[in-house]
C-alpha cells in the first residue's frame, strides 16, 4: 500500500444535506489523504456528524462523496471491510458480553485479530465475562477500542468518542491510538468538542461552521498563515489597521489574530505567536458573521 | 453464507426467551410426567387401547401448548427484533461492521421462522418421549408399562410428521405477518406493539363506519386462526365425509395424517400471495433498517 498517498481516502465535492428546511451540509468540498490525522471540528449543528453519516454511507446526500474510491451510498457494505467508526461511547449494547463481543467481530469481520484484541483487553480491568451494562463508561470505551484496534482497517472515523468520560480515560484513549493504531497506511478522522486534546495529534483540521468549510488547512501550514499577536498597549491603533479577523481580551492585554500577515509586519506591534488550534477555533468561529 | 451462523447466534444472545421458552415448557411437561396420576374413576383398569390414546392426546396437547407459547415468544421477539438497536443506540455498532442490512434482516427472519420453530419441533419431540419412558417407568399412575409404550412406533412417528407438516404449514402461513411485525419493528419509534395493532384496528374502524362491512376483520381473523393452515389440509374431506369423525371415539390426531392433503396445504393461493407479500414486506424492513435516520 504505498501508492496510498496520491488518491484521496475521502473526496467530497458539494456535498450538501438537508433536513427539511435546515441545511445541514451547503455544498463543502474536501480532501482527506491518506495517512492524515483529521479533526474535523465544528459548534454543535455544524454538520460534523452529517458528514461523517454521509461518508459512513449511513444517510443519502447529494453532491459526489468517494470513500477509498467508493459511493459510501451504494457501496455501503464492502465499505465497512475498510472503514471503522466509533459513534459515541454508549453505543455498545447493554446486553453483551465481552467474550460474545469478541466472537461476533471475530465472526463477521475477515480483518479481525482476535488476539491483538484480547492482548489489549488483558491490560484493562474488563473480563471476559462481564457484560456491556456491568462495565463503567470508561471501560466500554476501552472494550470498543480492543474491538476496532483490532481490525486492520484504512479508515477510521470517530464521532466524539471520549464524551462523557473523564480525563485519564481520555488521555488513554487518544495514546493508544496513536501509538498502537495509527500508521502511515491508516487514516483517522474524528470529531470532538475538545480541541485541546487532540490538538498535538492532528495533522489537518477542517473547521465546519453553518454546513460551510471555514477552515481546510494542514497543521504545518496553519504556523504560516496565522498569527496571534499579544499587542502592546501603544501599539493598538497599528495593529487594528492591518485588520485582525478577531480579537479577545487576555488578563488586559489584546491578542489580535491575523491571516495572511507576515511575521516581519507584526512582531514590532507586540509578541508574536502561533495560535493554538483552540484559540483558532474560537477565532474563526465568533470572527465570521453566522 | 458463512456470516448465518453467527448472526444467529447473536440474537440467541440477546433474546434468550428464544430457547429459554421451549425448554422451561419441556422441563413442566417432564415434571408434569413425573407426578402426574391419571383418575379414570370407576373405568380402571384401562384396556392397553386406551392407555395409549390418552397418552397420545396428552402429549400432543403438550407439543401443541409448547408451540403456541414459543410462537407467543416470536412475536415479541419480531416486535423487538429491529427496534432493540435502535431504542438502546447500539445500531450504529452494528452498523459499523459489514454485515449488510439484508443479511441482518434475514437473519433476524429465520431465526422467527426456520431456527426457533426446528428447535421446537425438536424440544418437542424429545420430551414427548422423555415423558412418555417416565410414566412407563413410573407404572402406577393408573397407566401400566405395556398401555405406556413408546414402541407404539407407527401412532407416534405419525403425530410428529403431523406436528411437523403443521409447523412448517403455520410457518408459511403467518410469513406476512412476521414479515408486517418486522416492517413496524423497523419503523416504530416506540411502543411497537401499539404501532403494529394500530393500522388494522383504524381500517376495521373505518371500514365499519363508512362502508357497513367486516371485510377487514374476516381477512385478518382468517389469517390470524390458529387452525386455518392445518385444517385446510382436510376440511374438504371432512365436509364429504371422507373422515367420518366417531363421537363415541376417541380420534388420535396421528390418525389425520392418512387424511392430510398436502397439495391442498401448500398450494393454495392465500398462502403463496401470502408469502408473496412476506417478500414485500421483508424488502421494506431491510430497507427501513438501510435508511432509517434518526440518531
Amino acid at each position: 500500500m504505498t501508492s496510498t498517498s496520491d488518491t484521496p481516502v475521502i473526496e467530497a465535492r458539494k456535498l450538501a444535506k438537508s433536513y427539511g428546511k435546515l441545511r445541514a451540509l451547503d455544498g463543502i468540498d474536501f480532501k482527506v489523504g491518506a495517512g492524515r490525522i483529521v479533526g474535523l471540528i465544528g459548534p454543535n449543528g455544524a454538520g460534523k456528524t452529517t458528514a461523517l453519516k454521509a461518508i459512513l454511507g449511513l444517510t443519502p446526500f447529494e453532491g459526489e462523496l468517494r470513500v477509498l474510491g467508493r459511493d459510501p451510498s451504494a457501496a455501503r457494505d464492502a465499505l465497512m471491510q475498510d472503514v471503522c467508526f466509533i459513534a459515541d461511547v454508549a453505543v455498545l449494547p447493554r446486553w453483551l458480553r465481552v467474550r460474545q463481543a469478541l466472537d461476533y467481530v471475530a465472526g463477521v469481520h475477515p480483518r479481525f485479530d482476535r488476539a491483538r484484541a484480547e492482548a489489549f483487553l488483558a491490560t484493562t480491568d474488563i473480563k471476559m465475562k462481564s457484560r456491556v451494562r456491568e462495565l463503567s463508561k470508561g471501560m466500554v470505551t476501552q472494550l470498543h477500542l480492543a474491538l476496532v484496534l483490532a481490525i486492520d482497517a484504512r479508515l477510521l472515523v470517530l464521532d466524539e468518542p471520549t464524551l462523557g468520560l473523564d480525563l485519564l480515560y481520555r488521555r488513554q484513549f487518544y495514546d493508544t491510538l496513536v501509538n498502537d493504531y495509527f500508521d502511515k497506511d491508516r487514516t483517522i478522522l474524528m470529531t470532538t468538542h475538545q480541541v485541546e486534546e487532540i490538538e498535538n495529534l492532528l495533522t489537518d483540521v477542517i473547521f465546519i461552521q453553518h454546513g460551510r468549510v471555514v477552515l481546510d488547512a494542514a497543521v504545518e501550514d496553519l504556523g504560516g498563515t496565522f498569527r496571534q499577536l499579544i499587542c502592546a498597549p501603544d501599539q493598538m491603533e497599528r495593529a487594528r489597521a492591518l485588520t485582525p479577523f478577531y480579537s479577545r481580551e487576555i488578563f488586559g492585554r489584546t491578542a489580535f489574530f491575523y491571516e495572511g500577515r507576515d511575521a516581519a509586519e507584526l512582531a514590532p506591534l507586540g509578541e508574536l505567536r502561533t495560535p493554538s488550534i483552540a484559540d483558532l477555533f474560537v477565532a474563526k468561529m465568533q470572527g465570521v458573521a453566522p | 453464507m458463512k456470516l448465518y451462523p453467527i448472526l444467529v447466534r447473536r440474537e440467541f444472545w440477546e433474546h434468550r426467551a428464544l430457547w429459554v421458552a421451549p425448554l422451561a415448557m419441556a422441563a413442566l411437561w417432564i415434571a408434569t410426567s413425573a407426578f402426574m396420576k391419571i383418575h379414570m374413576g370407576n373405568e380402571l383398569p384401562l384396556t392397553v387401547a386406551q392407555g395409549r390414546a390418552i397418552l397420545n392426546v396428552v402429549g400432543w396437547g403438550m407439543s401443541v401448548a409448547t408451540l403456541l407459547v414459543v410462537g407467543v415468544v416470536v412475536v415479541f421477539y419480531l416486535l423487538d427484533s429491529l427496534y432493540a438497536e435502535r431504542r438502546d443506540r447500539s445500531i450504529l455498532f452494528w452498523k459499523s461492521l459489514p454485515v449488510s442490512d439484508a443479511a441482518t434482516v434475514l437473519a433476524k427472519l429465520a431465526v422467527a421462522m426456520v431456527i426457533v420453530p426446528l428447535l421446537a419441533f425438536v424440544v418437542v419431540a424429545f420430551t414427548d418421549l422423555i415423558a412418555r419412558a417416565l410414566i412407563a417407568a413410573r407404572g402406577g399412575a393408573g397407566i401400566t408399562v405395556e398401555q405406556a409404550s413408546i414402541w407404539d412406533g407407527r401412532m407416534w412417528w405419525q403425530a410428529q410428521v403431523l406436528l411437523f407438516i403443521g409447523i412448517v404449514a403455520s410457518v408459511l402461513w403467518y410469513a406476512p405477518i412476521a414479515a408486517y411485525l418486522l416492517v413496524m419493528s423497523a419503523w416504530a419509534r416506540r411502543s411497537v406493539m401499539l404501532w403494529a395493532v394500530l393500522p388494522p384496528l383504524v381500517l376495521m374502524m373505518v371500514e365499519g363506519m363508512v362502508l357497513r362491512t367486516t371485510r377487514v376483520w374476516e381477512f385478518i381473523s382468517d389469517r390470524l386462526s390458529p387452525a386455518v393452515p392445518i385444517m385446510r389440509g382436510i376440511e374438504a374431506q371432512l365436509a364429504s365425509g371422507t373422515i367420518k369423525i366417531d363421537r363415541n371415539e376417541v380420534v388420535l390426531p396421528g390418525a389425520l395424517l392418512d387424511h392430510v392433503d398436502l397439495g391442498a396445504i401448500f398450494l393454495n393461493a392465500q398462502l403463496l400471495l401470502g408469502l408473496l407479500a412476506a417478500a414485500v414486506l421483508v424488502f421494506v424492513a431491510i430497507r427501513l433498517r438501510r435508511y432509517r435516520d434518526e440518531t
